[in-house]
């Protein structure tokens, strides 16, 4: 096992030095991954961001059939709705209904984002969550659903705090650090 | 860019974690040739070196947060090299790596065993051993292949030929008279 790290200390220290440098490179094939990432770090955020809004409209939609918002559903199914009425009253259920709204769009954006989507946005996938609830409240309202005010603001509390709980739980539990191999003690310039 | 050049590796990694295209173009340029040339020395295909290569980069790119400012930038650099390196090895099943240290391996003088040794090496193994080994870096043969050839399981096939690589670097470090197996 020394032996193996000693091998592994021996590259890098070879590395720093650039004993490895000695090549022709060709200009061309390089240029394709350069090019790839420079793309993604221009106009990646708003592929990230597409994701998002993609990844809510499903499970959105998804969660009209059992969870009526503002009365407005997809099927004829009430009973979570009463469910949550009668455990956990009127702001309650507010709050369960945008939850469910918008909890459910945040845990499927997690998992179509990659690590690097997620942590680029960092606190925007949070605050696009916030926008989205107030974008989906006011699509409530043109598809005819009866918000008021009151009850609106309880809702938007559910959508945006679920949202940032699953981000806060998704981090600590995922969160990663790079492994070094044992060189990244060494002091090489 | 000229501002760029003159920044530390450290501070062009936290600029490229912000979104700066120009730092990660700095940086990009400043450390091509040291990990391609690092591949290099590993691979021996060059189309196979400018695949890892680029999935050396996209695996920079997609780990970026993950650097630690405390770290230097060249240690982040080589350890995502060396993890996919490895893991190329493992998808392709490549033992250019093994197969490159029986050859230079240093017996007494530091030279590189002789084909004599070698065979002799070998012929002091069990034939099984032999068949293992021979199979695996002169035929080419995957351990899938060796395990239905000698009629066992392809995990009992790498601890045959790790044992016997263990015990050829033993017998061409000592003279066969001293040391080495019995077939």
């Amino acid at each position: 096992m020394k032996k193996h790290s000693d091998s592994v200390q021996q590259e890098y220290i070879a590395f720093c030095k650039g004993e490895y440098n000695q090549l022709d490179l060709q200009n061309d094939p390089n240029d394709i991954i350069h090019a790839k990432i420079l793309w993604d770090l221009k106009y990646g955020a708003w592929l990230s961001g597409a994701k998002v809004m993609f990844a809510q409209l499903l499970t959105g939609t998804a969660s009209l059939f059992i969870c009526p918002q503002f009365h407005l559903g997809l099927s004829s199914q009430k009973y979570v709705v009463h469910a949550f009425h009668h455990a956990l009253g009127a702001e309650g259920c507010m709050i369960a209904c945008g939850s469910i709204f918008l909890g459910s769009g945040c845990l499927l954006g997690l998992l179509l984002l990659r690590r690097d989507e997620i942590q680029r946005l960092r606190f925007g996938f949070i605050g696009s969550f916030l926008l989205i609830a107030l974008f989906s409240i006011f699509a409530f309202v043109v598809l005819g659903a009866e918000v008021y005010f009151k009850e609106g603001l309880w809702w938007v509390l559910g959508a945006f705090i679920t949202p940032a709980l699953i981000f806060m739980i998704d981090k600590s539990i995922r969160g990663k650090k790079a492994n070094y191999f044992g060189v990244a003690s060494l002091k090489m310039k | 860019m000229v501002g760029l050049d003159l920044k530390s590796d450290e501070e062009l990694m936290i600029l490229y974690q912000v979104g700066d295209t120009n730092a990660f173009s700095t940086l990009f340029a400043r450390f091509e040739r040291p990990v391609r040339g690092y591949l290099q020395s590993k691979l021996f295909k060059s189309e196979l070196v400018q695949d890892v290569f680029q999935d050396c980069f996209m695996k920079l790119h997609r780990s970026r947060f993950l650097y630690d400012s405390k770290y230097p930038v060249k240690a982040f650099i080589f350890t995502i090299a060396r993890s996919v390196l490895i893991d190329h090895y493992r998808k392709s099943g490549n033992k250019l790596a093994n197969e490159k240290q029986l050859q230079l391996e240093t017996v007494n003088s530091g030279e590189p065993a002789s084909t004599e040794a070698l065979d002799d090496a070998l012929s002091s193994l069990a034939p099984r051993e032999q068949l293992a080994i021979t199979g695996r870096f002169t035929e080419d043969k995957t351990f899938q292949e060796l395990a239905q050839l000698l009629g066992t399981s392809e995990s009992n096939i790498r601890q045959i030929i790790s044992r016997s690589m263990s015990k050829l670097k033993k017998i061409l470090v000592r003279p066969p008279s001293v040391g080495g197996s019995k077939p």
